[in-house]
């Protein structure tokens, strides 16, 4: 199945390059065409016209790992304020995916 | 038509046996009594009473097994009926009698169908949910001209994001609980998950718990049963007849054999009067 989109942080980019992914972080800078979440570490991402990001939410971002290992976004969903986010939780899942990848993606 | 029948028997026989051995895997909820009752009465029911709402991930259901067609789906060798995901719909399409959305969970894309209430007031309708949002969905799965979509019961919206990773949790740990068995402890999860790196390397004794647990990792359902057993009864150093073992699980007396041949060669058990009667090998 080509159309997996395994979850992933910044730690894992490298080994996801050119692949499309989804990413779920916190907006912590907004700077026009690009923003920077953090996801266990800085990840630099490409905006298109859609993706309305705020700063200090939590975002899905699916998108596609470009060579620099920065991410272009196809698509952005809010997740809601980080007070009422659970971090903990998605590096939970990222770890789970990741460690069991036999009923979240394929390599 | 012959060829019909013939699945069809074989359904109800498999299930029917397969069914009994689950209950009694799962604490024996169920009755006996439900199960031979619905063996009488091939069709109708036959899963009747052993019904389960399975959380799963796309990917998943993609890959269930199923054995005959018209017969169950399989997910990690057990039976679902019901299951339940979330997925971030990729396309709508209305059509009079239904809802199809394309759902994605970011480990597959499957369609699922909301069959349309005729009867329902339009008054008290709700908004039809948008491309991007993400449902969480409750449905039976069904193929179709070799297609597998969901015949969905019941779907909403997601309004708490946590609810995702919370899905895609549960779904882990039900996974692993059919693959790997119950976890030993009550805070399982977590141990199993951090011994199972170190499976392959040889300091387990040296970390006296931790090495029973990496070892628990390794047995099969029925002899982790049977371990847990012989661990928690409260015995002297003779521990326990093989019949006593039997009626307490409520196996029978094979699987109680087969489950501690596995442990007595893995050596977390040792045999004490006599070749039937087992006690947890501590060190």
């Amino acid at each position: 199945m080509a159309e997996t989109t395994p979850r992933i942080l910044a730690p894992h980019l490298d080994s996801f390059t050119n692949r499309t992914i989804r990413i779920i972080g916190k907006v912590t800078q907004l700077r026009g065409e690009t923003a920077i979440l953090e996801a266990s570490g800085p990840i630099t991402c490409h905006l298109n016209r859609d993706s309305h990001l705020t700063v200090g939410h939590a975002v899905e971002i699916l998108g596609k790992v470009q060579g620099d290992l920065s991410v272009k976004v196809l698509r952005a969903t809010d997740m809601g304020g980080e007070r009422e986010f659970d971090f903990a939780a998605v590096e939970a899942l990222v770890d789970a995916t990741h460690r069991y990848k036999e009923i979240f993606y394929a390599e | 038509m012959a060829n019909y029948g013939y699945g069809g028997n074989n359904g109800a026989y498999s299930n029917t046996s397969y069914g009994g051995q689950n209950a009694a895997q799962e604490g024996g909820g169920f009755m006996n009594g439900s199960q031979a009752g619905s063996q009488d009465t091939p069709g109708g029911s036959k899963t009747y009473g052993k019904d389960t709402l399975r959380p799963v991930t796309i990917k998943q259901v993609l890959e269930a097994q199923q054995p005959h067609p018209d017969s169950d789906f399989k997910i990690d060798g057990t039976d679902v009926t019901q299951i339940t995901f979330v997925g971030q719909i990729n396309g709508i399409s209305s059509q009079t009698t239904n809802t199809t959305f394309k759902l994605d969970d970011g480990t597959g894309t499957i369609e699922v169908k909301q069959w349309v209430d005729s009867d329902a007031d339009p008054e008290t309708a709700k908004a039809l949910p948008k491309e991007g949002e993400y449902l969480r969905v409750w449905g039976r799965l069904k193929a179709f001209n070799n297609k597998r979509h969901v015949a969905s019961h019941l779907l909403r919206p997601i309004d708490n994001m946590n609810e995702i990773s919370y899905h895609l949790l549960e779904a882990t740990a039900v996974h692993l609980y059919f693959t790997r068995g119950p976890p030993p402890t009550a805070d399982g999860v977590k141990t199993e998950g951090g011994n199972g790196m170190f499976v392959g390397t040889d300091g387990g004794a040296a970390a006296g718990g931790g090495s029973n647990a990496s070892k628990a990792m390794k047995m099969t359902p029925l002899a982790r049963k049977v371990y847990d057993l012989l661990q928690s009864a409260p015995t002297n150093n003779e521990g326990l007849h093989v019949n006593v073992i039997a009626t307490q699980l409520g196996l029978n007396s094979n699987d109680v054999f087969k489950a501690g041949d596995e442990l007595l060669g893995a050596g977390t058990i040792f045999t004490t009067v006599d070749d039937e009667t087992w006690a947890v090998l501590e060190y």
